[in-house]
């Protein structure tokens, strides 16, 4: 093997790591939003709300990320709206993650006991109070390791794009191959490249959930 | 019972919004059909690049580790839209089946990507006349003993398995020659293929001959023998516009008329490997047409 | 201004006028009338299910009720018609909320906050006290109630009897007008009953708080209260002063519950 092919995986790889970064972080980012927009608007006392969060959710699970994709990419500009392929990458993967999240942020909040809303009823909190004071830091930590999973199945998603013209990981290492004919070393780089951005997510869910626990004091 | 019919019913909200969604567009791309723009190929010039829908598929593509574009068929286009005043050519690099709907979503303005022209492709866009041509090939381990010709052969021998690219024209090939859909296999890239050759699971890879040559080059330690199609016609690929763009196809017709005259097409093409005289005598009218011209 | 000092000072603390209250089209309570002075301290016993817990959730706004008025010292809870009352809206209620407060079964701490929070984050989300005061007064509360030391542990590092103490220095924190029992000891390990009940009467003789307590130890409700309630089915079957309805109460099924003779009629 010569050093050319090598440092051509070596660009290639990086190239594309980027790409899958970028989609990782971003994508994850707007689905935190959506799972706390719409997985609270689901609980939400406006009934309009209710069923607009209903039909999000509902229609972004039901359907595949990749026929989203395709949609936002391909069939948005029918509408005169042409997005760019990052940013329909970005959108279709927050989406449709988002809408797992917000069943997650749904069923965490909704697990909270009732004693919890009645102490904060018998203290006169208000319900913003309630649910920022008591509610969220009880239910945040709950949905923690379930956010994990939905990033990492989000990284593992993010490979689609390929579909919208976006060069990620996946794709530059099937570019390699079609240049060069090597089938064992791009996959090998690239299976390697995946588990470490998997523990690197770990590593980060970690992170967060050892600050989002209260501080136990030794007795 | 009830929670049933309150699904149904919560189902059928959902798709008639989705189906709401699709008749809108639907309605947006009639409009889009109804107006012309005969100022097409003026805003390409003010633009001063167009984009070109791409696939890797050496050699009628050729994208190196930087995303540079070369190959046969992103040369020819550039240098045709170069003849039209168009300077740059800027590569939207996709898979294969994403060109077709890159071009009609306006993602790119024209696909230059060895894709061949076809009386089902012909109904969706607007094809150039034919610029890169090219036989049909069967790829084999050189240590089988096999003596295939045809398609006709391939129909024969029942213990065949048939490796075809995935979306490509030579499943039909083929299927119309008599082998059974159920020996064809389709093979996604052309490193598959020959891996899959390798191992056993398709002893016979069918695919465009320069691309078959090209696959032969890079496994330059195995021992592959390639075969010429001889039942198989012709097959041209175009340059592929929207079907909204038929004048800028027309414009671009005209100049590559003019570079098959002067030589410039010759060059190009002999630089990749492509034989210039097999779209001699060809016209887009043909393919579109199908089967009757064989 | 003088003369309607005096009206507002005549008012009872507490006054429950013809309430109905029903679960699932089962009534709880019928038509109960019930007045309660300013700094009285009422014990309500009776058997499990007769709608003793009801009237401290209802007082606490915890339930709404279906007919009838709640006042607190004269201001009503509810507005509209006797026979269709509706909860005043939330900025209106809050103000009347805000005078009582409650002391629950299973505690209602907040457990992902230290006790010391627990104890101070309320009276800072009522503008009761910056951070600094609401703290120095969650310190006193917790030396008072005898844990001075566990200011910085989870509720979950405590016992349960200690927990309620916790949970009792809480709702005293907010200084609340009213302050409602529901059964404080009957989760606690019998050994650590007598912490609570020790609290509550040294709470009982420095203050001038109405409270209202739900409970099953007799011995205690009689050296705790001014006046029983005995509950039967949503009913005050027996209203009096402790010595009277202890010793001679005239309903039989008071006798029966405090294991009396049953008196023939
Ligand atoms: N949320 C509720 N839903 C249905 N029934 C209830 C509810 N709360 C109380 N009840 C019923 O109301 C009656 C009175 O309950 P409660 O006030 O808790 O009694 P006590 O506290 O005296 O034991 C009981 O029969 C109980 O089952
Ligand atoms: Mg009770």
């Amino acid at each position: 093997m010569t050093e050319l092919v090598l440092s051509d995986l070596l660009r290639s790889v990086l190239r594309g790591l980027e790409i899958t970064v970028i989609l990782t972080i971003s994508g994850s980012i707007l689905a935190f939003v959506c799972a706390f927009v719409f997985g609270l608007g689901r609980v939400s006392r406006w009934r309009f709300i209710r069923v607009f969060s209903v039909c999000y959710i509902e229609l972004f699970r039901g359907t595949s990320v990749f026929v989203q994709v395709f949609w936002l990419y391909y069939a948005l500009p029918a509408f005169g709206l042409l997005l760019s392929p990052l940013l329909a990458g970005i959108l279709g993967l927050g989406l449709n993650v988002g809408a797992y999240g917000a069943e997650v942020v749904r069923s965490a909040v909704q697990a909270t006991g009732r004693d919890q809303y009645e102490a904060c009823c018998a203290l006169n909190f208000t319900r913003y109070q309630t649910f920022r004071y008591i509610i969220l830091p009880q239910a945040f930590p709950r949905m923690l390791p379930v956010f994990g999973n939905n990033m990492v199945e989000l990284m593992k998603a993010s490979s689609i794009v390929s579909l919208i013209s976006l060069s990620d990981i996946t794709f530059q290492a099937q570019q390699f191959r079609i240049r060069t004919g090597q089938t064992f070393l791009p996959f090998a780089v690239t299976l390697i490249v995946y588990f470490i951005l998997y523990l690197g997510i770990l590593f980060f869910i970690r992170s967060v959930t050892r600050l989002a626990n209260p501080q136990k004091v030794k007795v | 019972m009830i929670s049933f019919s309150k699904k149904i019913k919560k189902y059928s909200f959902i798709l008639g919004i989705s189906l709401s969604f699709l008749y809108f567009i639907h309605s947006a791309d009639c409009r889009a059909n109804g107006e012309s723009r005969p100022t097409r190929l003026e805003k390409l010039q003010k633009r001063g690049y167009v984009r070109i829908g791409l696939s890797n598929e050496p050699p009628w593509t050729v994208i190196d580790a930087d995303g540079q574009v070369g190959g046969a068929g992103p040369d020819l286009t550039h240098a045709v839209f170069q003849r039209m005043g168009v300077s740059e050519l800027q590569g939207v690099l996709s898979t294969f089946g994403g060109l077709i709907p890159g071009l009609l979503a306006g993602r790119s303005d024209a696909i230059s990507s060895g894709l061949f022209i076809q009386p089902g492709r012909c109904q969706a866009v607007a094809f150039s006349e034919p610029d890169l041509c090219d036989r049909e090939a069967f790829l084999m381990k050189k240590d089988m003993p096999l003596a295939l010709k045809t398609y006709r052969d391939l129909a024969t021998d029942s213990s065949l398995q048939v490796g075809v690219p995935a979306g490509g024209t030579e499943e039909r090939e083929a299927l119309a020659a008599g082998v059974p859909a159920s020996r064809l296999v389709p093979v996604p890239d052309g490193p598959s293929g020959m891996i899959m050759l390798l191992a056993g699971r398709i002893q016979v890879y069918s695919l465009p001959a320069s691309s078959a040559q090209h696959l032969v080059d890079l496994w330059r330690g195995q021992k592959f023998s390639l075969v010429t199609v001889e039942d198989a016609p012709v097959m041209c690929a175009g340059t592929a516009f929207s079907p909204n763009a038929v004048d800028l196809r027309d414009a671009y017709d005209h100049v590559l008329a003019k570079l098959k005259a002067d030589g410039t097409y010759d060059r190009i093409l002999r630089a990749h490997g492509f034989d210039p005289s097999l779209a001699r005598g060809h016209t887009r009218e043909e393919f579109c047409r199908g089967k009757e011209s064989l | 201004m003088i003369i309607m000092e005096q009206i507002a000072a005549s008012r009872p603390m507490v006054q429950i006028s013809d309430v109905s209250k029903a679960f699932n089209g089962i009534s709880v309570l019928d038509g109960l009338n019930l007045e309660i002075p300013i700094g009285q301290k009422v014990a309500l016993l009776g058997p499990s299910g007769s709608g003793k817990t009801t009237i401290l959730r209802l007082l606490m706004t915890l339930e709404t009720i279906d007919a009838g008025q709640v006042r607190i010292e004269g201001v009503p809870m509810y507005e509209g018609a006797p026979d269709a009352p509706c909860l005043l809206p939330e900025g209106q209620i809050r103000a009347v909320r805000s005078r009582i407060g409650m002391v629950f079964q299973h505690f209602g701490l907040f457990p992902h906050l230290n006790v010391l929070n627990n104890i101070a984050l309320p009276q800072i989300l009522n503008g009761q006290a910056g951070k600094t005061e609401a703290e120095n007064r969650a310190h006193e509360l917790l030396q008072m109630v005898g844990l001075g030391e566990k200011a910085y542990l989870l509720p979950d590092q405590l016992s349960g009897g200690q927990k309620q103490r916790v949970a009792i220095a809480r709702a005293l924190a907010l200084q609340p007008d009213i302050l409602l029992f529901d059964e404080p000891t009957s989760a606690l390990d019998p050994q650590r009953v007598s912490d609570v009940l020790d609290l509550l009467n040294m709470i009982c003789r420095k203050t001038g708080t109405t409270m209202l307590l739900v409970t099953h130890e007799m011995e205690f409700a009689r050296q705790f209260a001014d006046r029983i309630l005995f509950f039967d089915h949503g009913q005050i079957v027996e209203d009096g002063a402790p010595d009277v309805v202890f010793t001679n109460p005239k309903d039989n099924r008071t006798r029966a519950f405090l294991g009396l003779p049953v008196i023939d009629v």
